[in-house]
């Protein structure tokens, strides 16, 4: 019952205070902030940074009405001050605080997931559109970034994910079939982990739908994270698992007889007394539904 | 109700968006969707003409190449997500251009198993975005079974194979039982194993993709998807008799998952409103494996499902079957809004419900038809119900907000619900099931739909202090869980962090946190006893034992790093993150710990040459006890055991990228290695249950090469540009990988109490040696 009641009092507190906060006026921070109209002609741009302009020409940005005043302010001024000799400030972006560089692209990429930037643990960090990507000079296929790959970005500052990636056990990251991209959103403020799902196990199951379920027998911390068995980034145990089994099942499982009883490198596969609970799949050899088994006599996530 | 009253607010919220005057048109650029791009290896065209920056242009890439490699030890993890064609390839190929509509196609690896293409084309009113990609994945190479797959999810062995070698054990067992031993079985089966054909293990993902935005530059996105993924092959599986007969088959995989999506998104100057459903089909084309054992032709019961082959038993089934993953379905619907407030604030909530559904139909108890008490256990109308009928029901929420009341002052606020609630029906197994189609289990059982609510939120402030930024924050996690040990487990956490940027080309961030998770109570039975209809027997498990994902835990984490670019031609980032866990149990998981330290480099000092380097330290080491017990739980210290395992993983790259002749000639390389040295060390007190086991053994013994991995891997290119835009390119590639895991090296097919496949994916040095020829225009 407690749910309904803070739900409500919720709609209650909260539409009144949206609507007073919708009502009031508009700071002039959330506006786009543009140079009034283009009294200059582009070519004039380009004939000192044709270098620049090359490098956005097949993309979208090469269209905007404004061209480069669109993100760069002050131009005028530039080109004034250029012909005649005299000081102006460059209109570069460049000693924008990262705020105010992101505040740029998002004045017409505020939409979609870009809409949930604010107040993410990058805008947080001072990470800026421009730590990632580039207008001007980027190297991937998709999403101008200035990597070839989003990965590459990444790492970065995520330089112990790409430690991981290295490992024995790891999606497909480091061939290149997979990026960060596939899981990570990094404009969603709002997701944990900016993780593009609205829950982790959500995003797992969007490419192992197979275990999903509902199922007969359930595995509970399955169903509550794969996290709690997995590190998505890479481990040196098979199915990027966190710890090995037997070990990682005896976290939780010290029941009588075999669950809680010690393997150790006398039971090593070539050891004299190798036995099939630590070696292959260990404890799957026999529970093989580990993710949940739709199988009548599985109560034990056998078959 | 609770997801009702959620809803209401989504929609409430939504009012004021709706009811704000338009905003007018000219106050913002027109929209600019998400740049179009061009690809790394296309030349860069050359300098815009003044005046024509949105001129119509295109260009086109076509490169071939042939490839050749060798594997040594012909390990499938060399090629485990990867194809290299041992012929003419075409690595990659693209045309794209701005007339008579924009439209881009490419493709990556072409007609190859790691394939990608990709097509956009925006030919006025509908935006067009499609992909098709084939992702490998090699499980193992030269994998052997006796028993062959004969289709529809079948393997069997020839029924003159299966009788001979029954009659052989019978004969041993009548004459003497202890000699149907491990020895005895090894000699039954060895040559059989030996004489099969070595097959691989593979599985190969196909996936399209189709995105149609259907209304373009609208106010109103609205974008139409569709995707499909086919999963075929197989994959490794321990299908099992019992604990003393696991015989690993190559599951066979034939999936399918469809999706179908449409969203839909209003912008506005105050903010946004948007929308999604999907539809997802997840369809197993082989929803049952079946599969013989090789020691037994006729059916027959097994009194503990234990033991058999062997001195105690010879009995079980001839045949056993297994549920593979059943069909489901999942069916999403979200709504979600987003406002812009004064002074910088924002206010963002979104609202998820889905539904999955499962219903295949069940396989009866068992495959073994002697097993008759307490009735025909093959007999599917015997069970108490024919299918699941499973349903979960998923909410989602999630709001955040976000405002700067003050110059330098941010105030960020989260909070997030995430409710899975399974409303799947719970089946009583009255009478008991069957254990390994070998015995008869008379143990009352009944399902359990597993259901939780988790609650995330989290408050931050943070003040700009001109080059230093500080940031407080405080994070609130609750689980809410049924049918577990715990009812509700709260974790607190709070957290400091500061951003500092002493000059324009320095920054160090770091944040320090420190949590704490604790819960209502924990009840060792109420887990154990939720799946069996008649709980008054004991426990099983150790009630000393708190499990990791619930136990009360303290945890602190320190992440920082410090990236330099002085002078722009050279970038440095250090990096260390540290974290640690301390569970309050005497039992199971009680302590991990991680620290990692990074370097990394990058140093271009003219337009000709780059070099980079990076450096990654990680430690890793968790400690855990167990304790072993017989038939009941021990109440003696003696026989518990602890395992220490501690990793150890340098990671080393590096590279270069120089104009050996400009825009004429260049050389790439790079390298990564990587050596993982892990411990797992085991103590046990003397006079104990795991001491006195291993007397005669010599004692407990460490795994000293445990987790102990190498990787290295050294690429070289050199690229030659020649006139009119052709490129020759010249490459080599050398990896090497060791695999030294103790409990991994030297698989082999038959160990005592498993048949398995054994295949290869250790060791190996792999080198690929290639040419492509490119051509740009």
């Amino acid at each position: 019952m407690k749910g309904p009641r803070i739900g409500l009092w919720t709609v209650l507190v909260a539409l009144p205070l949206a609507t007073f906060w919708a009502a009031a006026p508009q700071a002039a921070a959330s506006a786009p902030a543009v140079s009034a109209g283009v009294d200059f002609d582009v070519s004039t741009c380009t004939s000192c940074h044709d270098k620049a302009a090359a490098g956005m020409k097949t993309t979208a940005h090469a269209g905007l009405e404004q061209s480069c005043a669109s993100c760069h302010d002050g131009v005028s001024a530039h080109l004034k001050a250029q012909m005649e000799g005299t000081e102006a400030p460059t209109p570069t972006l460049t000693k924008l605080s990262a705020d105010a560089l992101s505040g740029k692209c998002l004045t017409c990429h505020d939409k979609a997931r870009q809409a949930n930037w604010a107040g993410s643990a990058h805008d947080r960090k001072d990470v800026s559109c421009t730590s990632c990507h580039s207008v001007h000079d980027f190297k991937s296929v998709k999403g101008q970034l200035k990597t070839a790959r989003d990965a590459e970005t990444c790492f970065t500052c995520h330089q112990q994910i790409r430690a991981k990636g290295l490992r024995a056990s790891h999606h497909p990251v480091r061939e290149g079939l997979m990026s960060c991209a596939s899981c990570h959103d990094p404009h969603d403020g709002t997701r944990t982990k900016m993780v593009s799902a609205d829950y982790v196990n959500e995003k797992c199951l969007t490419c192992h739908t197979e275990k999903r379920g509902p199922f007969l027998w359930e595995h509970a911390p399955v169903r509550e994270s794969c996290l709690n068995c997995h590190d998505a980034h890479g481990s040196n145990h098979e199915k990027l698992l966190v710890a090995k089994q037997p070990y990682l099942c005896q976290r939780c499982h010290l029941n009588t007889r075999h669950p809680g009883t010690l393997y150790d490198g006398r039971n090593v596969v070539l050891a004299s007394s190798a036995s099939n609970r630590l070696i292959e799949h260990s404890c799957r050899n026999c529970h093989q539904n580990i993710h949940g088994g739709n199988a009548p006599s599985g109560p034990y996530l056998g078959r | 109700m609770k997801r009702m009253a959620y809803a209401a607010f989504v929609v409430a919220l939504a009012v004021p968006a709706w009811a704000q005057p338009p905003a007018p048109a000219d106050d913002k650029p027109a929209p600019v969707a998400v740049a179009d791009a061009s690809a790394q290896q296309i030349p860069s065209p050359a300098a815009v003409p003044p005046s024509e920056l949105a001129t119509p242009w295109k260009l086109g890439q076509v490169e071939l190449g042939y490839f050749a490699d060798d594997n040594d030890t012909g390990s499938g993890k060399f090629l485990e997500y990867r194809s290299i064609p041992d012929h003419g390839a075409v690595p990659f190929a693209r045309i794209a251009g701005s007339a008579p509509f924009r439209y881009d196609f490419a493709a990556w690896n072409a007609f190859q198993d790691t394939a990608l293409y990709r097509l956009r084309a925006d030919p006025g009113k509908v935006r067009v975005e499609a992909s098709y990609q084939r992702l490998p994945h090699l499980f193992g190479t030269a994998n052997r079974s006796i028993l062959e797959n004969v289709g529809g999810g079948d393997f069997a062995l020839a029924n003159a194979q299966q009788q001979q070698w029954q009659r052989t054990i019978e004969q041993q067992y009548a004459a003497n039982r202890t000699g149907v031993n491990f020895a005895f079985l090894n000699n039954l089966v060895g040559n059989a194993v030996r004489s099969v054909t070595p097959i691989d293990v593979r599985l190969l993902r196909q996936r399209g993709q189709l995105d149609l935005d259907l209304t373009r530059d609208a106010p109103v996105a609205v974008r139409l998807s569709y995707f499909q993924e086919n999963r075929q092959g197989n994959r490794g599986s321990g299908t099992s008799f019992g604990f003393g007969n696991v015989v690993e088959t190559a599951e066979p995989i034939d999936y399918r998952t469809r999706d179908l999506g449409l969203t839909a998104e209003w912008t506005h100057a105050y903010g946004l409103v948007r929308g999604a459903a999907h539809f997802n089909q997840f369809t197993n084309h082989i929803p049952v494996q079946t599969f013989d054992n090789p020691f037994r032709a006729t059916d027959s019961t097994d009194a503990s499902a234990y033991q058999a082959p062997g001195s105690a038993s010879i009995g079980g089934a001839s045949f056993g079957r297994i549920a593979l993953p059943p069909d489901n379905k999942a069916v999403t619907g979200s709504l979600g809004a987003a406002f812009k407030f004064s002074k910088k604030a924002r206010l963002s909530v979104d609202a998820s419900l889905g539904q999955w559904t499962q219903n295949e139909g069940f396989i009866p108890f068992t495959t073994n038809s002697a097993i008759t008490v307490p009735f025909q256990a093959t007999d599917p109308s015997r069970l108490p119900a024919r299918s699941l009928d499973g349903k979960i029901d998923v909410f989602s929420f999630s709001s955040a907000f976000n405002a700067r009341p003050a110059r330098g002052l941010v105030f960020n606020a989260r909070f997030r619900r995430y409710d899975l609630d399974n409303k799947t029906p719970r089946i009583e197994f009255e009478e008991g099931y069957v254990r390994f189609d070998g015995v008869w289990e008379d143990i009352p059982r009944i399902s359990v739909p597993y259901a939780y609510t988790t609650d995330n939120a989290m408050a931050s402030l943070s003040y700009n202090l001109g080059p230093v930024t500080v940031e407080g924050g405080y994070k609130y996690d609750r689980w809410l869980r049924e049918f577990r040990d715990t009812g509700e487990t709260t974790q607190n956490t709070l957290y400091g962090s500061a951003n500092v940027r002493p000059a324009s080309w320095a920054v160090l961030r770091a944040t320090f946190e420190r949590g704490s998770r604790g819960y209502d109570h924990y009840d060792t039975g109420h887990s154990e006893h939720a799946s069996f209809l008649h709980s008054e027997g004991g426990i099983t498990n150790l009630e000393s034992l708190r499990r990791f994902d619930q136990a009360e835990r303290d945890s602190d984490r320190l992440i920082s790093s410090l990236q330099l670019s002085p002078g722009g031609s050279v970038t440095l980032g250090l990096g260390y993150v540290w974290g640690r866990d301390d569970y309050d149990t005497t039992h199971g998981l009680l302590e991990a710990d991680s620290k990692a330290f990074s370097a990394d480099v990058d140093y271009t000092p003219t337009a000709r040459f780059n070099v980079f380097a990076f450096y990654t330290r990680e430690e890793f080491s968790n400690l855990q006890r167990g304790r072993q017990s017989g038939a009941t739980p021990s109440v003696n210290p003696l026989d518990d055991w602890t395992s220490n395992v501690s990793d150890k993983a340098d990671s080393f790259g590096g590279g270069f990228n120089a104009s050996l002749m400009p825009e004429k000639l260049d050389l790439k390389v790079l390298g990564n290695y990587q050596k993982v040295d892990g411990n797992n060390d085991f103590s046990t007190p003397d006079g104990g249950a795991p001491a006195n086991a291993r007397r005669a053994l010599g004692g407990v013994l460490d795994i000293a090469a445990f987790d102990d991995t190498r990787l290295w891997s050294v690429n070289a290119e050199l690229a030659y540009r020649l006139r009119g835009g052709w490129t020759v390119v010249l490459g080599s590639w050398l990896e090497d990988y060791e695999l030294a895991d103790a409990t991994a090296v030297g698989s082999i097919n038959y160990v005592p109490g498993g048949l398995f496949l054994a295949g290869n994916d250790g060791t190996y040095q792999g080198r690929v040696i290639y040419t492509r020829l490119s051509y740009a225009w």
